[in-house]
Formats: structure tokens, C-alpha cells, sequence
């Protein structure tokens, strides 16, 4: 049996280790309630955004040849991807950065098998930078220190890969991302960024007819790029809101764990404690014993 | 319909006027200023840069846009703007010296591209200036 003092210093390093998980949860909590404000805070323009970006596009006739409406709006055969991982700065989250890993890892598995030839990362938080560093796939782009990104920086990262899909250096983008559905539970996804998918929304609901200034196809040209710079901004927003949900889960649960474990070394202390007494009262008993 | 406006300017990042109920609205499109009264007609047109005015009986209020576009359907006008700025959340000193660094861009700038950021950068600071000083 460990010795007393063994005993003792274990309780004393969990009991350290339960401080830290109890403050890092704290933090994340109050961090959760900032950004899913902001989360919420977003929804409007979203909703505004799609409603009239369906429909503009419902409006621009589509064109005799053929041809897309949009550059972002041209589907071609997806060989070259582009795939955006969006992951944390931060460890201390349990599945949080392995479950976009995982994704990413099981897309680039999956893509010879959909006729895809060549799979480029986009890697974006630092644990998805970290892990995707030492394997074999190429990286693009990589970035860190999401949390405090504005609408403005993640628009610059939307608009290149804008151009890399306009350029024809992409076929198609997708990113990995979790998403938050609530506090206790983040879904990662795989979706398509693009081409910008408008029908998939549902039917334009265009009952109204609108005037156009300038014309209808100029305004899908400056609205369509603002759409993909804002679902770029609200995909960051919903990863930093599960970000600190499963952060705070995480922490919870270790706090838990942590209190349990200095219960049953405290027992076993006590017990090995009681033990030694004992063993003492006995030594001193028999002693006294022998010499009586 | 009510004959009355409502407005509502949102931003990505929050929303700045929930419906407020007006008589009139002012707002600054990429081909000059609209004026929107009750009864207009649906209308989706690109947003300047500029200062969007309303007015609610006597009361006018105002804030400064930059970028995006204006909805406007039945009564509601729904503002999109990549920016926007009331008032009461500008600082005068801040804004000038944003100003100045624009302006000091322009004189300098050696592309297309740049020149135009660097002009509505400029512009943008104008319009909020512009709130801060009493018509």
C-alpha cells in the first residue's frame, strides 16, 4: 500500500487539477453567452440576406448559352477540392478538435471512391493546423487565432477561396465545422460552400415584385460574394459557440471525475491512516506487554 | 398597412434598428439618396456609403452605412449593411484620426484597388463626422 504521504501529494495534485477544470469551465461559460449572442445576434441579416439573394437570383433570366448566372453559381465536375477545417485554438474541449479531424481525415478517405483526384486543406484553428502539419496532405492556408476575428477577416479568408474557385484551382469547397444545436451537444458537418447553392434553400418566395437598382444581375454580382463572406463569418461564429459549449461540458465532466477521485483517495488515506494507528497501538500494547 | 414605415438596419454582426416605426426614411444608394415614403414600391437597390436619415413625426434620427443594399417591401425597409454607426457609439477623436490615415492613403496609394478602399474609408468617416455635427 502507498505510503501516507503518496496519499497526500495525489490529493493534492488532483485537487490542483480540479481548480484549473473548475476555472477553465467557468471561463468558457461566460465565453459561451458572449458568442452565442453574437450567434444570435447575426440571424436577422442571415435571414434577410437569403431571402432577397433568392430572390434577385429567380429574377436573372438564365443565359442562352447555358453558362452559370454567377461564377460562384458554376457546377463542374468536383476533382480539385478545397476542404476547410475548422477547428479550435484550444485543447481542453473533449471531441471537439478530434471529431473535425476525424471528418476531414474520413473526406479524404472517401474522395477517390466520389471521382475526386486531389483533396486541399484549408486549415483553420490551431489544433486543425497541428494535426494536419505532419500528414500528407497539402495545406493552403493555415490560420490561427480565430476568436477574436471580425466580419471583416474571415471575408478575406471567403474571398480567397472565392477566387480559388473562380479561378478553376477548385471545382468545389467544403468545409468541416461544428455546429451548435445546444449547449450539451455539437454536431460536426460537412457542407458545400461551393458553388453557393440557392435552390436547395427551398423555392424563391417571390411573391412581390421587386425593382431592381441597377439591374438584378448586378446585384446577385455584389450580393453573392457577401453571401459566401457572411456564411464563411457564421460558420466561425457557431464553431466558437460549440467551441466553448463542448469546453465547458468537458471541464464539467472532468471537474466531476476530479471530485470523485479525491473522495476515494481520501477514503483510502483515511483507511491507511487508521491502519497505521492501529499498528502502533498494537506495537506499543505487545511492547509493553513483553517487558510487564 | 398602417401608412407608417418600419425600418430596420441590421448588420453581421448585430442588429442596429429592430423595426422602428417611421414616417420617412432617407438612404444613400450607389446611384444617390432614395427617399422612401409609405406606399413605395418594392424595391431592392445597392447601398452607398452615406448616412441613412428617418424621420418618426417631428423626431429625425440618423446613422452612417457603408456597403451593402436596402429591401424595401410593403412598408417594412430592411437595411443591410456591411457597417453601420449611430451617434451615440461614435468617437468624434477616433473617427477623425481614421480619417486622416485615409486620407493620407490616398495621397499615396499606388493601385486602383486601393485608391477606392482608401476613398471609402474616407467616406465612411465622413458620413459618421457628419452625424456628430448638428444640421
Amino acid at each position: 500500500m502507498a505510503s501516507l504521504i503518496d496519499i497526500r501529494r495525489r490529493i493534492r495534485s488532483v485537487k490542483n487539477t480540479q481548480q484549473i477544470t473548475k476555472a477553465v469551465k467557468m471561463v468558457a461559460a461566460s465565453k459561451l453567452r458572449r458568442s452565442q449572442d453574437r450567434a444570435i445576434a447575426s440571424r436577422p441579416y442571415a435571414t434577410t440576406l437569403e431571402a432577397t439573394l433568392r430572390s434577385v437570383a429567380s429574377r436573372v433570366s438564365p443565359r442562352e448559352d447555358g453558362a452559370p448566372v454567377h461564377p460562384l453559381l458554376a457546377m463542374r465536375e468536383e476533382k480539385n477540392v478545397i476542404l476547410v477545417a475548422v477547428s479550435g485554438d484550444k485543447g481542453l474541449a473533449g471531441g471537439f478538435n478530434t471529431n473535425v479531424n476525424r471528418a476531414v481525415a474520413a473526406f479524404v478517405r472517401e474522395a477517390p471512391g466520389r471521382g475526386i483526384t486531389n483533396v486541399r486543406l484549408v486549415a483553420l484553428g490551431k489544433k486543425a493546423n497541428d494535426f494536419w502539419r505532419r500528414r500528407p496532405v497539402e495545406i493552403l492556408e493555415a490560420r490561427a487565432g480565430l476568436a477574436g476575428l471580425g466580419a471583416a477577416a474571415t471575408a478575406e479568408i471567403a474571398r480567397s477561396l472565392a477566387a480559388r474557385f473562380v479561378s478553376g484551382e477548385a471545382d468545389a469547397v467544403y468545409v468541416v465545422s461544428n455546429e451548435f444545436r445546444s449547449a450539451i451537444s455539437q454536431v460536426v458537418r460537412t457542407k458545400r460552400l461551393l458553388p453557393v447553392a440557392l435552390d436547395e434553400a427551398g423555392p424563391a418566395q417571390s411573391g412581390v415584385d421587386y425593382l431592381y437598382e441597377p439591374s438584378p444581375e448586378e446585384i446577385l454580382g455584389i450580393l453573392l460574394p457577401r453571401f459566401l463572406e457572411f456564411q464563411m463569418y457564421r460558420v466561425l461564429l457557431e464553431s466558437q459557440a460549440a467551441f466553448f459549449a463542448a469546453q465547458m461540458t468537458a471541464m464539467d465532466s472532468a471537474s466531476k471525475n476530479a471530485g470523485d477521485m479525491i473522495d476515494s483517495l481520501t477514503l483510502t488515506y483515511n483507511r491507511a491512516r487508521q491502519a497505521r494507528i492501529t499498528k502502533e497501538l498494537i506495537e506499543i500494547v505487545s511492547g509493553a506487554a513483553a517487558q510487564g | 398597412m398602417d401608412g407608417r414605415l418600419t425600418l430596420t438596419v441590421v448588420t453581421p454582426e448585430r442588429a442596429v434598428l429592430q423595426s422602428v416605426a417611421c414616417d420617412e426614411v432617407a438612404v444613400p444608394c450607389l446611384e444617390g439618396e432614395i427617399g422612401i415614403l409609405p406606399g413605395h414600391t418594392p424595391l431592392v437597390a445597392l447601398l452607398g456609403i452615406g448616412v441613412v436619415g428617418y424621420r418618426d413625426g417631428s423626431r429625425r434620427a440618423a446613422l452612417a452605412v457603408r456597403g451593402g443594399f436596402v429591401e424595401i417591401s410593403g412598408d417594412a425597409v430592411r437595411v443591410l449593411a456591411d457597417q453601420a454607426a449611430t451617434p451615440d457609439a461614435i468617437d468624434e477623436a477616433k473617427v477623425s484620426a481614421e480619417r486622416g490615415d485615409a486620407e493620407n492613403r490616398r495621397a499615396r496609394v499606388a493601385g486602383d484597388e486601393e485608391l477606392e478602399s482608401a476613398n471609402a474609408d474616407a467616406r465612411f468617416a465622413e458620413a459618421r463626422l457628419a452625424l456628430l455635427r448638428p444640421a
